[in-house]
């Protein structure tokens, strides 16, 4: 007989699973729409995506006779990159999908797996904008990582253990408890790193089309057909793993714990609150603001480590 | 075969105290082939004193230790050097770093300290204790002397010949001797440093035509 | 496990004494006339045999659990080395065994295909390998500093070669300056501890090490780690390691870096943790900052090279400083009696040593393919070697993930460790303040290390593999051969294997660490078939290796096959605008870089020069040079002020040379005297 807590895992995990896959093109569908209406502007359908996706399927897969096996391996190494470092995220449950798979550090890591596999291809196809856009990632890359552990390294601190389902239950359990300044500082810490991680202003302008000002899409410049279509899935599934993140550490309300009607309708409605609320925030984002020159951004990824920092320092130099 | 303590002692005291005078007239004189001679005897005296040693104590290996400095420091490589001797022009030392004069005032000098030197030093039980060992320490500042102040090569080798003689002198006044192996392996130290003086005379010879150490002079940094 | 405990104690004396004798039939076998066997092959192939042998050695301490002690006295009459190989020194012998049997493989092939070492020098090959064979069992001083010193001279030896050119020449006279000012300090070291513990024996250094006074205590943890940090290439010691480890033949190196600045981890290790015991604080905190420091500035500095092999080389600085990271908080946690989070930490270092001698080494071997393919290491001249060297390619691919921290490879799952131990650290009550600020300010430094090595890695593997040749060297290259392919393949399979198998390996050496730290600390066990758990003070974390490996294989190879089934690719150039494609539209290894050159400006000190020269009579440019390079600091700040001042010392002590044979013999004399004086009184 299977233990009843693990099969409420399992099914809540395949819920989980099936609203990441199916929801991640929606975001960005809503990201556009919202941009799109703070200028002023109609803009394309919320379901638009979904098509992009289906018609870059169908079309024809070309290649840079420059490239090695690597081009046609990596999309599908990233996906899977990213769509493994989700299941080790507690969006539904309390509890990740994967639970006793990988902690926090891990999908840190499986993040950088697909950074690198993404980077590396990008230079496969001999082009100078894949270097660009693989150079420039990389770069910023190295004020996000940092940033992006210390502040997580805070809630864990807080729950005793980087294992996110402890860190979600203990957020729970706490309730308004839970938001000492500590925890406050790194989640603005983890706001401007989300920012940076899934590529929109002022890091990265997702829809520029001018080769020089790219850097996510320069990556993928070399893309097409099918490949395209995956490497653009990943990258939307990349803003829910953010976005998800964020919320099972800064925002643990509504997440299920059994498997009772009620309580899993709750999750789900939480989980797409939370989700559509980060897209909707991305988009506002992208109309505010514009793009920071590239010299600029150290400054930015800077302050959020700094912020991280500082928030530490406030979990361990200040009383209790 | 034994000696008895006291004849011994007495034999020993009187090597020391030619051994003394051979230094001093070491010091002093200019001839090479002379300071050969002197350091010839010089030796064989060391080694007879040792046999004495070893005879009176019973320790064989002074015995053999004995032997052996009379046939090599006496004999053999007194020959090796009068060889080189033969081969090269120059038989005198012509400019000393320090007259014959100040050498002598030098020697008298060195044996004074000696004595001084000797009376502060804790003295083991040995048979040759009391006169030996002043002698030991003056043959060894002489050979020292002579070879800070002779400028050639021959005349350098002869100084250390003494220097060695009067180590072994210091060893077995001061204890019974030193181990086997290391006499035997000093002995031997000493042989292949003459041989090797042997080699680079003649080579200086070759390329410089004198054996003056003078010519020598790009040992430096 | 019984025939290992059969094998372990008395019945691996015969073990040692077969190693033994197989290293100096190697030796002798390298100068051996040429015969139709080649020498240097004969020499490889049994180093190669011997170190299977010292394998299997450590695989047997580390399963027995007892250790393997032999003396060199029960032979030969009279003690001269005392060995004893206890589950520390197995570990390390494990890591020496797998990398010296692929470097000697590797090197038969490599001198077959004309590479360096076919000369008379390859006799130093089974020479440093019996070296460090020997270094890690040294039980006694003397031993000990005999192994080492051997170590020395004979990698010293492989590094310059038989004929080597001024640069090569002047890289292995500093190494070689480097390494005695290590022995210097080492042998102040056991001078102090021998004479307080009055016997010359490792055993008797620890209960003498307690009674000494703390003073006497911090000097002697400074003194030991200067001697081993400097062997280890840690900050600010290191500026001989990007000198000689790319002019070594590729096996050498591979070993050098794999092994050999590991020798400098043990001792830190044994000595710092285990003989001298529990210190105070700012031990760990030491050993900590140069930990942080060599990783961040390791891989910035190599970040900016454009030499494959000294960007590795500078790698190797980066991860000796992940590795002095976990030493760091494991002796700072013993200090405050935080023996959980010491064991963490000790087993995240020790399993990043391991993990390292089989990364480092697959990418340095990979490095020398390329190298005798093209002809060149430059990777601004390189490119496109991905279809004409597959095997180098996946090989070196799989090494630069594994260096990077990606997982499920094994440095994934040492960084892991690493990370745990920091924050349980961190979080650790018995620590004092400053120490957990600092243990978490570690934390940014490392996850600053690790983006840093995705990028280089990003960097090197795309250079020197992908897109279009750079160079006609790089258009004609050709895969190496079956020999040095299949060293490669190995050890790409074992850093795959290792990283996946992250739950047993974590606990063995968990064990291992668990003897060193204080017992029943051994947190990091294997939950399930391949997992590592770590109790971070309260709840377990774990990374399950083994699974995500599957399943992201899995994930990957379904949506490959759904995606790429029924299609077929067309092939087309490269759309550059029109014009056809040539490699000059393609990164270079210094673009690459410049923004991260940019953004670490301050560091890194970047200086460039570009000068134009026009057609004359018109503003149309003929050539254009451009010249960048980076300072770097140490070099600069300590390194050429200390230099300066030891030639300007010895230019002083020269005046006292006068080239008069007389006169230095009276120096002699007077201090004869003086030491007669001073000893009468």
């Amino acid at each position: 007989m299977i233990d009843p807590s693990t099969l409420a895992n399992v099914i809540l995990g395949l819920i989980q699973a099936v609203l990441t896959l199916l929801v991640a093109p929606l975001l960005l569908g809503i990201t556009k729409r919202v941009k799109a209406r703070l200028q002023y502007r109609n803009g394309p359908p919320i379901l638009q995506p979904y098509r992009d996706l289906a018609k870059w399927w169908r079309k024809e897969s070309v290649e840079s006779d420059a490239a090695s096996a690597l081009t046609t391996v990596a999309p599908a190494l990233v996906v899977a990159a990213v769509f493994v470092a989700t299941l080790l995220v507690p969006i539904v449950g309390q509890r990740p999908p994967l639970e006793g798979w990988g902690d926090l550090l891990v999908v840190v890591g499986l993040m950088a797996l697909g950074r690198f596999v993404l980077a590396v291809s990008a230079l496969d196809a001999g082009s100078a904008f894949g270097g660009m856009g693989s150079s420039r990632e990389v770069a910023i890359a190295t004020f996000v990582e940092p940033a992006l552990l210390l502040a997580l390294v805070g809630a864990a601190l807080a729950a005793g253990s980087t294992d996110l389902g402890a860190i979600a239950a203990l957020g729970v359990a706490s309730g308004i408890a839970w938001y000492t300044p500590a925890v406050l500082l790194a989640a603005g810490a983890f706001a401007i790193v989300a920012v940076a991680e899934t590529g929109h202003e002022p890091v990265d302008n997702p829809d520029t089309h001018l080769e020089l000002t790219m850097i996510h899409e320069g990556m993928l410049l070399e893309a097409s057909g099918p490949r395209l279509a995956i490497f653009t899935y990943a990258a939307e599934l990349k803003l829910v793993l953010v976005a998800g993140l964020f919320a099972a550490v800064f925002l643990p309300v509504g997440m299920a714990q059994d498997l009772m009607p009620l309580s899993v309708l709750v999750a789900v409605g939480a989980a797409l609150a939370k989700l559509v609320g980060a897209a909707v925030v991305l988009g506002v984002l992208d109309a505010s603001l514009a793009k920071l020159r590239i010299l600029a951004l150290p400054g930015l990824l800077a302050t959020a480590s700094i912020v991280a920092v500082i928030g530490l320092a406030t979990r361990l130099w200040l009383p209790a | 075969m034994t000696i008895d303590p006291q004849t011994a002692s007495e034999i020993v005291d009187a090597c020391a105290a030619v051994i003394v005078v051979l230094g001093v007239g070491l010091a002093a004189t200019r001839s090479i082939g002379r300071s050969i001679w002197l350091v010839a005897i010089q030796s064989a005296l060391v080694g007879v004193a040792a046999v004495m040693v070893g005879l009176a104590t019973g320790a064989g290996h002074l015995l053999i230790g004995g032997v052996l400095a009379i046939g090599v420091k006496g004999v053999v490589v007194p020959l090796v050097l009068g060889s080189i001797l033969r081969r090269s022009a120059v038989r005198r030392e012509r400019h000393p770093i320090l007259g014959p004069r100040a050498s002598l005032i030098a020697a008298v000098a060195i044996v004074f300290v000696a004595t001084a030197a000797a009376d502060g030093a804790s003295l083991g039980a040995s048979v040759a204790a009391s006169h030996a060992l002043p002698a030991a320490i003056a043959e060894v500042l002489t050979g020292l002397l002579i070879v800070m102040t002779r400028r050639k090569a021959l005349s350098l080798v002869v100084g250390l010949l003494v220097f060695e003689d009067g180590i072994a002198l210091t060893a077995f006044s001061l204890t019974y001797g030193m181990p086997l192996v290391v006499e035997l392996g000093v002995l031997f130290d000493l042989l292949i440093a003459v041989v090797v003086a042997w080699i680079y005379a003649r080579r200086m010879l070759d390329v410089l035509g004198s054996t003056s150490t003078d010519q020598l002079r790009s040992l430096r940094g | 496990m019984s025939i290992a405990s059969a094998f372990g104690g008395a019945g691996s004396g015969p073990l040692l004494v077969a190693i033994a004798v197989v290293l100096a039939l190697a030796t002798v076998a390298a100068v051996a006339p040429r015969s139709r066997v080649n020498p240097a092959s004969l020499s490889l192939a049994l180093s190669g045999l011997a170190c299977i042998g010292i394998f299997v050695l450590g695989v047997i301490v580390l399963a027995s659990g007892t250790p393997v002690v032999a003396s060199a006295g029960d032979v030969l009459g009279f003690a001269l080395i005392d060995v004893r190989y206890d589950a520390l020194a197995a570990l390390f012998l494990v890591a020496l065994g797998v990398a010296g049997a692929a470097s000697s493989v590797y090197g038969i092939g490599y001198q077959a295909h004309g590479g360096a070492g076919a000369d008379r020098s390859a006799a130093a090959y089974p020479v440093f390998l019996a070296s460090l064979f020997l270094v890690f069992g040294a039980d006694d001083a003397f031993a000990f500093l005999f192994a080492w010193e051997l170590m020395a001279l004979s990698s010293a030896l492989l590094v310059v070669g038989s004929r080597p050119t001024a640069d090569v020449a002047r890289a292995g006279y500093l190494y070689l300056a480097l390494t005695h000012l290590a022995t210097a300090a080492l042998i102040v070291a056991f001078a102090i501890l021998a004479s307080a513990a009055g016997a010359t024996g490792f055993s008797s250094f620890g209960p003498a090490a307690v009674g000494l006074s703390s003073t006497t205590r911090d000097v002697l943890f400074v003194l030991l780690l200067v001697g081993f940090a400097t062997k280890a290439g840690a900050i600010p010691f290191h500026v001989w390691l990007p000198r000689a480890h790319p002019v070594a033949p590729s096996h050498v190196s591979a070993l050098m870096s794999g092994v050999m600045i590991k020798v400098g981890i043990y001792g830190i290790v044994r000595f710092g943790l285990e003989i001298l015991g529990p210190g105070p604080e700012w031990w760990g905190l030491l050993v900590l900052g140069i930990g942080v420091a060599s990783a961040v500035l390791g891989v910035l500095y190599a970040l900016m090279e454009h030499d494959l092999k000294r960007l590795l080389a500078f790698h190797s600085i980066e991860n000796i400083g992940i590795i002095l990271i976990g030493v760091g908080v494991a002796i700072l946690a013993v200090a405050d009696g935080a023996t959980a989070v010491a064991g963490v930490a000790l087993t995240a270092a020790l399993f990043h040593t391991l993990n390292h001698a089989l990364f480092k080494s697959v990418l340095f071997l990979a490095a020398g393919s390329v190298q005798s393919a093209v002809g060149s290491r430059d990777l601004n001249v390189l490119g496109g070697l991905a279809r004409a060297m597959p095997v180098t390619a996946i090989a070196f691919g799989v090494g630069a993930a594994a260096i990077s921290g990606l997982p499920p490879l094994n440095g994934f799952a040492s960084e892991w460790l690493t990370f745990q131990s920091l924050i349980g650290a961190g979080g650790d009550r018995a620590l004092s303040l400053v120490a957990r600020s600092a243990v978490l300010l570690a934390v940014g430094g490392l996850g600053l290390t690790a983006a840093l090595a995705v990028a280089c890695f990003v960097k090197a593997t795309g250079m020197t593999f992908l897109a279009l040749p750079r160079s006609r060297g790089a258009a004609g290259a050709h895969e190496t051969g079956r020999l040095m392919g299949a060293a490669m393949a190995s050890l790409a399979i074992a850093c795959i294997a290792v990283g996946i198998a992250a739950g047993p390996v974590s606990a063995a050496i968990g064990a291992v660490a668990d003897g060193l730290v204080g017992q029943g600390s051994t947190p990091a066990t294997a939950i399930g078939p391949a997992a590592v758990g770590v109790p971070v003070v309260g709840i377990d974390a774990v990374y399950a290796a083994g699974r995500l490996a599957v399943l992201l294989g899995g994930i990957a190879g379904l949506t490959w096959l759904v995606a790429m089934r029924r299609r077929t690719t067309r092939r087309v150039p490269t759309w550059t605008t029109g014009i056809a494609p040539e490699p000059a539209f393609e990164y270079t290894a210094t673009s690459y870089a410049k923004l991260i050159r940019l953004y670490f400006g301050p560091i890194l000190r970047p200086a460039r020069e570009v000068s134009v020269e026009l057609h004359p009579g018109t503003p149309f440019p003929r050539t254009v040079r451009y010249r960048g390079e980076v300072s770097h600091v140490l070099d600069e700040r300590l390194y050429r002020p200390l230099h300066r001042g030891a030639v300007g010392a010895a230019q002083l002590v020269r005046r006292l040379q006068s080239g008069s044979l007389q006169l230095y013999l009276a120096y002699s004399v007077a201090a004869l005297i003086g030491l007669l004086l001073v000893a009468r009184s």
